[in-house]
């Protein structure tokens, strides 16, 4: 074997020290190594289920976001709704009563036209007798004369009746 | 005594007023003053302390006057 250049010696003793390095390795470079890549992939796995549960939260979130706005949304059109049937009501209501104030103030209009023309009416028929009546007295008394006078109070005595 | 005054458009003459007396009783228990008023047109107007008594032709037409406006 020595002169193959072979040493049993040498390959026992770097047989041993593979070994003892195996050792050494294994104790204080791979199960370290390994532990941190493990707690590595946990970490991963923490951080992953993390985000999974922000987003799962997120879209409840947003869920309930949305579910709000059209709850909103929908109290708004009623509202809406509600105020436009009230202004509706209180227009034909303001019309109905301009109406009926219009129609009080014809009828109002209407009376005052009428007293206002019967009193015309009166005016224009007692200046018409007025008139008349002057007219008459200044006739008679520019045809009468003494004579006609005489005779008629003649008349008047003989057709008078007794008087107490 | 009391007076009555007749209004009448010229003065009377006694006849006439005699007449008068004959249909009006009542005017035998008066003095009887007349004076003469031409706004009366014709006719009589006598006016005792209480009362008129209006024969006139004006008085007439005061009448159909008053009663043409009541009408209407």
């Amino acid at each position: 074997m020595s002169g193959l250049g072979i040493d049993i010696k040498l390959i026992i003793a770097q047989i041993i020290n593979f070994f003892v390095f195996f050792l050494i390795f294994r104790r204080y470079l791979a199960k370290p190594f390994a532990k941190y890549l493990d707690e590595e992939e946990r970490r991963e796995q923490l951080k992953e289920k993390s985000e999974k549960i922000l987003k799962e939260e997120e879209d409840r979130i947003k869920k309930e976001i949305e579910k709000h706005k059209k709850k909103l949304e929908i109290d708004y059109q009623k509202a809406l709704e509600k105020m436009k049937t009230q202004v509706k009501d209180q227009r034909e209501k303001l019309i109905s009563q301009a109406q009926k104030e219009a129609e009080e103030i014809i009828i109002k209009a209407k009376e005052i036209e009428r007293r206002e023309r019967d009193q015309l009416e009166k005016e224009t028929v007692r200046r018409a007798v007025e008139l008349a009546s002057m007219i008459l007295t200044k006739a008679l008394a520019d045809f009468l004369d003494d004579k006609d006078q005489k005779n008629i109070n003649r008349r008047i005595i003989s057709h008078l009746k007794s008087i107490n | 005594m009391k007076k009555v005054v007749i209004y009448s458009t010229y003065e009377l003459s006694h006849q006439e007023i005699d007449k008068l007396v004959e249909k009006i009783p009542s005017l035998k228990n008066y003095q009887i003053v007349n004076q003469v008023d031409k706004s009366l047109i014709a006719g009589l107007v006598i006016k005792f302390a209480d009362r008129i008594i209006d024969l006139s032709i004006k008085g007439r037409l005061n009448n159909i006057s008053k009663k043409l406006y009541e009408e209407t």
